[in-house]
């Protein structure tokens, strides 16, 4: 991975940090069935990687190949059927805190404002009620969305609210922030812009994101890293760096390395569907 | 702010006259019918509706109105609150418990088609003549659609908004609270909207049953008499009653539901 600033070996400051041996999250052969008509489906199958701390993950796949599943089960709200999950060295049993979820729809209540639906998960951490607000202000300047604090999410474009779906889930101070297909249900330009401003929040977080989409574009664009999966039985196609430079911006969509990643994962993709490709008429948004 | 939905809502509401008055139309259509045909038939059956007025402000002015009045409404409320009480645990039992469903749905399903009013002699000899045979009947009425709404309306909680729960680390009742009656509410509403009515018609029909006092009463003792006026006077008063009621709830249902957009009541 380039950009990876190593510290001087001079710098005497005793730091907290885990084991850097140990990565933050080690997904381990990981298998997930379920029957369906009688019928035994594998969902994920032998699934391992490890992703350090900080790391922006994107994991790319077709509809349909358990990439959905996965993050569901780091997210603790499925259960695996085999192999093992441990954060941090210890086994996930749950869903918690530590891994923000945020899903495809933004699922902001329609009966709360956006600020009483950021400040909601401070609520129930028992903050009280003008704190909570204060946190939430904060958090909807940070997505860029002050002004809208009193609107209602139906006032709001598909966009903002994911923007404060974002703001709500980084409320929880995530570990980890799980991001199933979020921007998948916006449309082009809007996704572009949300992509940059991920970008630029993220960079500035320190978090460890795993990133889920259909998108090869969006996947390199965001990621530090592409895990690539196939469908039926879901499991790790390929495992890819990406190599572009931070900062990343409007100017990194225009680098020609950009176009290359594109066709490498656009190939892989096309591999693995084979001659059936066009048969469930799943072709990639690209 | 860019809202098209609602701006597009807007417009059309502004484009057709009141709402409230087309209301209004229908019902003054057919009062016109009524007079109309009052006028004509020259039957003591058929009285006018000035007929009618003149005998409510007599039973308002002697008290009769009022005091069985009062009673009607103080039985038919005992009845719905228990009903609300009992068909919201119901249906929020329902939606979240597989178990609660499968027993429940072929319950409800089954015993919804009988005619509850049968079993009113039954209760009588439970309960003896009374409020309480009446206030279980208007239970048992009400029951249906309480639950059925409530039951409708928790479960159009999505996965992602208990998930988003879990995430947050919400507990079952806080849950409750924040997340699934907010959402069932619009649903619970339109139940009780749906039980108003039914619990008028239930309480005035058992009055009418073996009692002397109520609405109920009022209206067969009328009948007793010969007195048409009399028993319309009641028949109007109901009406009234019953519109205000739905209207009550309409209101509750726009301040309370403010965020759905479109739908009227």
């Amino acid at each position: 991975m380039s950009g990876n600033i190593h510290a001087p070996l001079t710098s005497g400051t005793a730091t907290m940090d885990p084991p850097a041996d140990q990565p933050q999250l080690r997904v381990a052969s990981l298998g997930k069935t379920f029957s369906r008509n009688r019928k035994t489906v594998h969902a994920l199958q032998d699934v391992s990687f490890d992703v350090p701390r900080g790391q922006f993950l994107s994991i790319l796949g077709p509809s349909g190949c358990g990439k959905s599943t996965l993050l569901h089960i780091i997210g603790g709200f499925e259960q695996a059927s085999s192999g093992s999950l441990l954060l941090d060295g210890r086994p996930v049993a749950g869903p918690g805190r530590d891994r923000g979820m945020m899903f495809q729809q933004a699922t902001l209540f329609p009966w709360k404002t956006i600020e009483s639906n950021v400040a909601w998960p401070f609520i129930v951490d028992g903050h009280k009620r003008g704190e909570a607000r204060e946190r939430a202000h904060e958090l909807l300047a940070t997505v860029g969305l002050s002004g809208f604090e009193r609107s209602y999410p139906a006032e709001l474009s598909g966009g903002m609210r994911q923007r404060a779906a974002l703001a709500r889930t980084l409320g929880l101070s995530p570990d980890i922030l799980l991001m199933d297909e979020p921007f998948g249900a916006l449309d082009a330009q809007t996704r572009e812009l949300m992509q940059e401003e991920l970008t630029r929040i993220w960079e500035h977080s320190g978090l460890t994101v795993i990133f889920i989409t259909h998108d090869i574009d969006e996947a390199v664009f965001l990621g530090d890293r592409v895990l690539v999966m196939g469908a039926r039985p879901g499991r790790i196609i390929a495992d890819v760096d990406v190599e572009l430079g931070r900062p990343r911006g409007t100017t990194t969509k225009k680098d020609p390395q950009m176009a290359e990643y594109h066709s490498h994962f656009w190939e892989l993709i096309r591999q693995e569907a084979g001659p059936q490709a066009d048969r469930n008429g799943g072709s990639d948004r690209s | 702010m860019a809202n098209p939905t609602a701006t597009a809502t807007a417009a059309i509401r502004n484009a057709s006259p009141g709402p409230s008055l087309r209301r209004l139309l229908g019902i003054a259509l057919l009062l016109a019918v009524w007079e109309l045909v009052a006028n004509t038939s020259g039957t003591r059956l058929t009285p006018t509706l000035r007929e009618i007025g003149t005998r409510i402000a007599f039973d308002l002015e002697t008290g009769m109105l009022w005091f069985h009045g009062r009673l009607t409404l103080m039985l038919a409320f005992s009845g719905l609150l228990i009903a609300v009480v009992i068909g919201c645990a119901t249906g929020l039992l329902m939606a979240r418990s597989r178990w609660a469903e499968a027993m429940m749905q072929p319950l409800l399903g089954a015993t919804y088609p009988i005619p509850r009013l049968a079993l009113y002699p039954i209760l009588i000899l439970l309960f003896g003549l009374g409020a309480a045979p009446k206030v279980t009947l208007v239970v048992l009425e009400c029951l249906y659609p309480m639950a059925l709404g409530t039951y409708v309306g928790a479960r159009s909680v999505t996965k992602d908004q208990l998930w988003l729960a879990r995430n947050v680390g919400a507990g079952w009742l806080r849950t409750l609270r924040d997340v699934t009656l907010p959402a069932a509410l619009p649903a619970m509403l339109t139940g009780l909207r749906a039980a108003a009515p039914i619990m008028l018609i239930v309480i005035v029909v058992t009055e009418m049953i073996g009692e002397n006092r109520g609405l109920g009463y009022m209206l067969m003792l009328a009948r007793a008499n010969f007195e048409p006026d009399g028993v319309l006077a009641v028949v109007a008063v109901l009406g009234v009653l019953g519109f205000l009621f739905d209207r009550l709830i309409a209101l509750l249902s726009k301040l309370l539901v403010f965020w759905e957009r479109g739908v009227r009541m």
